[in-house]
């Protein structure tokens, strides 16, 4: 086991230097596109805490992007350009509706669960869509440069894609931080006893339905603030970040990677936008390509890249 | 707002075709779900090729209902194919498994579609006998509207015949309650499978060909329905035929409805609908499989 985890160890600071050099030696294509792949990291982190962890699939986790979007337009309207007032409103935002929303949720399981979380995020979508005085509909908002630093004293935009990735770098690995100390808790621990079976959690004398919102708002933090961090990296909010497609997305992204593991989805994410990215490029006819990709890996490697990974060590 | 009688006759009508539209599409969805424990995301992408492939053959044959026919048996087939290649191998798993494979196989389907047919927009043509308007009770109807209708309800009573009276309509509602006990009767459940499989991709591509003529086929028709047809299996408590019937009834009248009453927001009908629906009742309307 302790070689095991020196192994880990030696591959995790390899990644991290790798990560922290990589502006220098790729071209800013890359850099972009890698950008993005950690900022959806962030998110898919978030769901793999209540989907892959506590076992409740959400087809709403868009919801949380978008708000964390749309957060921070009317936030840069109302008063401030700058980052982290930003994330503040949004994050107060994504605990109020993490909570009415996984408080409600929360009463179904299994796919009732996922239809009822698509029911709540397609309420936030339509509104986004339809209260066009407010929110443009679907042209949607274009949002002023990101700044950080202190207002009034030192502030500074965001320069990119340089910049912008060491951001989205430095808020992935906290999240990734946020996220290892979380399920290694004794709250994790009981997150993975619900999973398995709920009804015991309940008999231990724990009240396994504040757990579960408890868990369901995690998940709210971390997509308001991959969602504040999209907005802002891409300029532009517009209710495609509310879509159930992309909550779709998520949960392939999270299958493919290897759900439950966290790191898995994060490189399920990584992967599925490369590839998306590259024959999309490529080809017009990309879809029978991911398809197939998603077919293969069902039928070949179901535990997801990560599990076929870990297989193939053991071997 | 002034409303007529003639405005929520008409209003009815639309939203009871609808129903019985989704009736159709998600029956076959349910049947899947119901025996096989599969959640076929590829459902609206069948749908999709049944349209295509009824105005097609339309065209090439100069029969809209020998294209009525053929599409469906043509997508029964490819359900076959879907389901011995790759279904077969993964009973029994998750369901989130069964959702990745069929999200991946209609994005294939969907290709394919864009590939053969490209992006444009198919107007089928009405058979003449069943074109203009038919007038009653002081409303004047499209008569192929009316056809839908009548037509998606000799379906479903099809099927329901076919369920409840005759001996393959036994062994699938045995199935759908447990797979052991079928077996010891001496039943090939991965025939029975295979079967309620290819007749479930079929209904769908029925349901597709069928409303072509009324709504046109175009590339989002597919995901235009998913989504609904889900709905439709969730609330009726999945699995469950009458639930299913029950849902698409109702969720027929609430997209209608939500037309007329909530402009702007006709589309959060029918996610009210559901919320409601499972947040008083979270099994669904008919909860057969507890």
């Amino acid at each position: 086991m302790v070689h095991g985890k020196n192994h880990l160890l030696i591959v995790m600071t390899g990644l991290a230097l790798f990560l922290l050099g990589a502006p220098a030696l790729f071209s800013d294509f890359y850099v972009d596109l890698v950008t993005k792949m950690m900022i959806f990291g962030i998110a898919l982190l978030g769901y793999d805490i209540i989907a892959g962890y506590t076992g409740l699939v959400s087809l709403g986790h868009a919801m949380f992007l978008g708000l964390g979007g749309y957060c921070a337009a009317f936030t840069m309207k109302a008063f401030s350009t700058n980052l982290f007032p930003l994330l503040g409103v949004a994050l107060v935002c994504a605990l109020i509706v993490g909570f009415i929303v996984g408080y409600f949720s929360i009463q179904t399981k299994g796919i009732f669960f996922v239809f009822l979380t698509l029911a709540f995020a397609q309420f936030f979508y339509l509104a986004a869509f339809n209260l066009t005085t407010i929110t443009g509909g679907d042209n949607g908002i274009t949002l002023p440069k990101v700044t950080i630093g202190i207002p009034n004293l030192w502030e500074t935009v965001v320069p990119r894609p340089q910049g912008f990735y060491y951001l989205a770098l430095g808020f992935l690995v906290l999240a990734y931080l946020l996220c290892r100390r979380v399920i290694s808790s004794p709250f994790g621990k009981l997150l993975v006893a619900i999973r398995e079976n709920e009804e015991r959690v309940g008999f231990l004398g724990f009240n396994a339905r504040w757990l579960k919102i408890k868990a369901f708002m995690i998940s709210a933090f971390l997509g308001v603030t991959a969602g504040v961090l999209f907005a802002t990296y891409q300029d532009f909010v517009s209710p495609g970040m509310l879509h159930w497609t992309l909550s779709g997305d998520f949960i392939m992204m999270s299958i493919l990677g290897g759900m439950g593991t966290l790191v898995g989805p994060v490189l399920g994410g990584a992967i599925l936008l490369y590839v998306g990215d590259l024959l999309s490029s490529l080809t017009e006819n990309w879809m029978i390509f991911i398809g197939s990709f998603f077919v293969l890996t069902i039928l070949f490697a179901p535990q997801g890249i990560l599990g076929l990974l870990y297989k193939m060590k053991g071997k | 707002m002034e409303i007529h009688f003639s405005t929520i006759l008409t209003s009815l009508l639309h939203g009871l075709i609808l129903g019985m539209v989704l009736v159709i599409v998600a029956g076959g969805l349910t049947i899947i779900f119901g025996m096989l424990d599969v959640l076929n995301f590829a459902h609206g992408s069948l749908y999709m090729l049944g349209g295509y492939l009824g105005f097609t053959l339309a065209t090439v044959t100069g029969s809209f209902w020998l294209a009525l026919i053929l599409a469906p048996i043509i997508v029964g087939f490819i359900g076959f194919l879907i389901e011995f290649f790759t279904l077969r191998p993964l009973y029994g798993r998750p369901p989130l498994h069964h959702l990745l494979l069929t999200f991946g196989i209609s994005l294939i389907i969907q290709n394919a579609i864009k590939f053969i047919w490209g992006n444009d927009i198919y107007t089928v043509s009405i058979p003449s006998f069943l074109s203009g308007p038919t007038r009653f009770l002081g409303i004047s109807y499209p008569t192929y509207h009316l056809f839908v209708l009548f037509f998606s309800l000799g379906i479903a009573i099809l099927i329901w015949l076919l369920i409840s009276k005759t001996r393959y309509g036994v062994a699938v509602r045995a199935g759908t309650e447990d797979i052991e006990t079928l077996e010891a009767n001496g039943i090939d459940s991965r025939k029975l499978f295979t079967a309620v499989f290819v007749i479930g991709t079929a209904l769908a591509a029925i349901a597709g060909a069928a409303i072509a003529p009324m709504r046109t086929v175009y590339p989002q028709m597919g995901i235009d329905i998913i989504i609904d047809a889900f709905i439709v299996v969730v609330i009726g408590g999945l699995g469950s035929i009458r639930g299913a019937v029950l849902g698409a009834l109702l969720l027929g009248q609430a997209v209608q409805f939500g037309a007329v009453f909530l402009t702007g927001f006709a589309d959060a009908a029918i996610y009210i609908v559901m919320a409601a629906i499972l947040l008083l009742k979270p099994s669904g309307l008919v909860a057969e499989t507890e």
